[in-house]
C-alpha cells in the first residue's frame, strides 16, 4: 500500500467512524406500522410521468409569458390574488416552544407542517449553572439543516428585586432532521458564540446562506439596543463584522430581519428606529420599544466580504414613507429580485411582495386589519421564506385586530393556517 | 442481519453521499425494500453484498437528483463538503489532513469515489467491488487505477 492508499485508507475510516454507534435513528421493527412502504409503482409508471413532464413543460413555456404579463401590469391593482402555489411547503417548521420540553422547560420543537404533530424536541443546551435561558430562534437554509440560537442571560445579582438582567450572550448549536424528522447531531457550532449582548435575541434575526457555508446573525453591539450584524464562518469559525453608521441621536436602533440573496454575495436587512427614550434599555421582553412605528425604518442591502465593514456600507431597497408608514418584516427572494414584507397599509397588516430594483408593489399575499392603536413594527411578527422563495412562513401577533395571533404560511396569494392552530410557542423557521 | 449492519451501512452511505442524513434516509429506504423483499423470499435470506449494492444504488438515486437540482439552479451541497460544521466530536476525528483527502476524493468522478470507497474502506476485494457497482472485473480495476491516480494529482496539486 502507498502513501496516497494510506492516506486514503485512514481519512475514510476516520470519516466513517464520525458517525458513533448509537447515534443513528433506529429502524422500525419489522412488521411494526412503522415499518415504511414503498409505493408499488406499476412499470408503464415511469415512461408516463417522464412523457406528461415534456408535455407540462411545453405547455408552460407557451403560457407562462402570459401569466406573468398578465399579473405584472397591474401594479396598483391591491386584489389580493386566489390561485394556489403549486408544489407544497417544506415538510418541517421549527417552533420556538415556551413549554415543550422535559419540566415545562423552553425549547425547540419540530412539527410537521401538514398535520402540526410534533415530530422532535430539541433539547436545550444552554441555561443552568445559576443562567437563564431567555430567548430561542432557529433558522434553516434546507428544511434539514437547522441552527438554534439562545440566548443566556447572566444571573441576577444578590440584593435586586429584578428577574432579568438583560445581559448574556448567544449560543447557537446546529442540529439536522431526516427526511423523516429523525433529529441527529445537536452540536456547537464553530464560532457560535456572540458575548456582550445587552438585549438579547429578535426572532427572524439570523440566517443562514444559501450554500450553507455562512451564518448571520443580528446581535447586539455592546450598547442598550445598538445592533450589529455577524456573519459566522461555519467552517473555520471566524467572524465578519458590521456595524455603525445608522446611529440616529434620541433613537436606537435594533435589526429585525436579515436574509441572503440566493448566490449568497448580499444580505438584506431591516433596521428600525424607536425613541430611545420610550425604551427600557436593560429588560429584554416583547415591548422593548413600547411605541414603534418611528417612520424610519429602511431595509437595506449588503454586499458580504469577508473582512466585514459598516452597517451603511450598502444601500437603500426600500424605506417607510406614504406608501408603507411601517415596515415589521423584510425578507428578500433567492433571486435577489422582490422583498416579501409586512407593511402597515391604511388600517390594516398586510404581507406584500416589492420588486427590489423599483419598490413597485407587485402582490398583496395577505391582509387583516391592525388593531387599534397597535403597530406591525416590534417583536409581533415573522417572515420567512423557503429555500424556494414560493412559501411563506407567518406568524403575527399583538397587532391584528380582534385575532390575536396568525400563525400560518402563504402561497400563490393564500393564507393557510398552520396546523395546530394552538402552539406552545411561535413558529421560526422552516 | 440488516440491523447488524444497519451502522455499517449508514457509514458506506455517508462515505458516498456525503452528509449523514441523506445517509440515513438511503438505508431507511433499503431497510424498507428488504422488508418487502423478505416477506417474499421466505427465509432463504439476503447477503450483505445485496445490501451493499442496494446502498450503492441509493446513493446513485442522490446524486442524480442532486445534478438535476444543480441543473435548474438550485444550490446543492457539494459532495462531502456540504457538513457545514462538524460536530465537535467529529472535529477532532478529522484531523485537516484527512479532510484534505476527503475534501480531494470527492472531487473525483461518481464511479472512480465509488470504486475507492469500496476499496479502501469496505476492503472488498475487485470480484466484489464489481458485485456490488454492477460493472466488470477489468472495469474495477482501471476504475481503481485512475482513481488513485487522480486522488494522488489532486492531493500534490492541492486541487481539491
Amino acid at each position: 500500500m502507498n502513501t496516497i492508499e494510506e492516506a486514503l485508507t485512514a481519512a475514510l475510516d476516520a470519516a466513517a467512524e464520525a458517525v458513533r454507534p448509537g447515534t443513528i435513528a433506529p429502524l422500525p421493527e419489522p412488521g411494526g406500522s412503522t415499518v415504511p412502504r414503498r409505493r408499488a409503482r406499476a412499470s408503464w409508471f415511469a415512461p408516463v410521468c417522464a412523457a406528461a413532464a415534456v408535455v407540462i413543460a411545453i405547455a408552460g413555456a407557451l403560457l407562462v409569458p402570459r401569466l406573468v404579463g398578465a399579473a405584472g401590469t397591474p401594479a396598483g391593482d391591491r386584489n389580493i390574488p386566489a390561485s394556489p402555489g403549486a408544489g407544497g411547503p417544506p415538510a418541517f417548521y421549527a417552533e420556538a416552544a415556551d413549554t415543550a420540553c422535559a419540566a415545562g422547560t423552553a425549547c425547540v420543537a419540530i412539527r410537521a407542517t401538514t398535520t402540526g404533530a410534533v415530530v422532535a424536541t430539541v433539547p436545550s443546551p444552554a441555561g443552568g449553572n445559576g443562567r437563564k435561558l431567555s430567548a430561542i430562534g432557529v433558522t434553516t437554509y434546507d428544511d434539514r439543516t437547522f441552527y438554534a440560537l439562545y440566548s443566556e442571560e447572566n444571573p441576577v445579582g444578590a440584593g435586586t428585586t429584578s428577574t432579568s438582567t438583560g445581559d448574556g450572550e448567544l449560543l447557537i448549536y446546529r442540529f439536522t432532521l431526516s427526511a423523516r424528522g429523525a433529529l441527529t447531531g445537536l452540536a456547537p457550532v464553530r464560532g457560535g458564540m456572540i458575548p456582550g449582548q445587552r438585549h438579547l435575541l429578535f426572532d427572524g434575526a439570523a440566517a443562514v446562506s444559501p450554500d450553507g457555508t455562512r451564518l448571520a446573525v443580528a446581535a447586539s453591539a455592546g450598547g442598550a439596543f445598538l445592533q450589529q450584524i455577524v456573519v459566522i464562518d461555519l467552517r473555520t469559525g471566524g467572524h465578519a463584522v458590521w456595524r455603525g453608521g445608522l446611529e440616529r441621536t434620541a433613537r436606537s436602533m435594533s435589526i429585525a430581519d436579515v436574509s441572503w440573496t440566493g448566490d449568497g454575495r448580499s444580505l438584506v436587512y431591516l433596521a428600525q428606529w424607536c425613541p430611545a427614550s420610550v425604551r427600557q434599555p436593560t429588560v429584554s421582553g416583547p415591548l422593548a420599544c413600547p411605541r414603534p412605528g418611528s417612520g424610519a425604518a429602511q431595509v437595506r442591502e449588503l454586499a458580504i466580504t469577508a473582512a466585514g465593514g459598516r452597517l451603511t456600507d450598502g444601500t437603500v431597497l426600500l424605506g417607510e414613507g406614504a406608501a408603507y408608514p411601517e415596515i415589521g418584516q423584510a425578507v428578500i427572494s433567492p433571486d435577489g429580485t422582490e422583498l416579501t414584507a409586512l407593511v402597515r397599509h391604511g388600517g390594516r397588516a398586510e404581507v406584500v411582495t416589492i420588486a427590489a430594483a423599483t419598490g413597485a408593489e407587485r402582490r398583496v399575499l395577505y391582509s387583516a386589519p391592525l388593531g387599534a392603536g397597535l403597530s406591525v413594527e416590534g417583536y409581533g411578527a415573522l417572515l420567512r421564506t423557503d429555500s424556494s422563495g414560493r412559501y411563506v412562513l407567518f406568524a403575527g401577533w399583538y397587532f391584528l385586530a380582534g385575532n390575536p395571533a396568525m400563525h400560518g404560511w402563504l402561497s400563490g396569494g393564500r393564507p393557510h393556517t398552520l396546523a395546530p392552530s394552538q402552539l406552545l410557542g411561535v413558529p421560526v423557521a422552516w | 442481519m440488516f440491523r447488524a449492519r444497519h451502522l455499517e451501512l449508514v457509514r458506506l452511505a455517508v462515505l458516498l453521499v456525503g452528509d449523514r442524513a441523506t445517509a440515513e434516509d438511503v438505508v431507511q429506504d433499503v431497510y424498507a425494500r428488504v422488508c418487502a423483499r423478505s416477506a417474499r423470499l421466505a427465509g432463504n435470506g439476503l447477503a450483505v453484498s445485496y445490501f451493499r449494492t442496494a446502498v450503492v444504488n441509493g446513493c446513485r438515486s442522490v446524486h442524480r437528483r442532486r445534478t438535476v437540482l444543480w441543473r435548474l439552479g438550485r444550490t446543492v451541497p457539494p459532495l462531502l463538503r456540504d457538513e457545514p460544521e462538524p460536530s465537535a466530536e467529529s472535529a477532532a476525528l478529522l484531523a485537516e489532513d484527512r479532510r484534505r483527502v476527503l475534501r480531494a476524493l470527492a472531487g473525483l468522478p461518481r464511479r472512480q469515489r465509488e470504486a475507492l470507497v469500496l476499496r479502501y474502506y469496505q476492503r472488498l476485494t475487485e470480484p466484489e467491488i464489481a458485485e456490488a457497482m454492477g460493472i466488470s472485473r477489468g472495469t474495477v480495476k482501471s476504475t481503481l487505477s485512475r482513481g488513485l491516480a487522480a486522488l494522488g494529482s489532486r492531493l500534490t496539486t492541492g486541487e481539491s
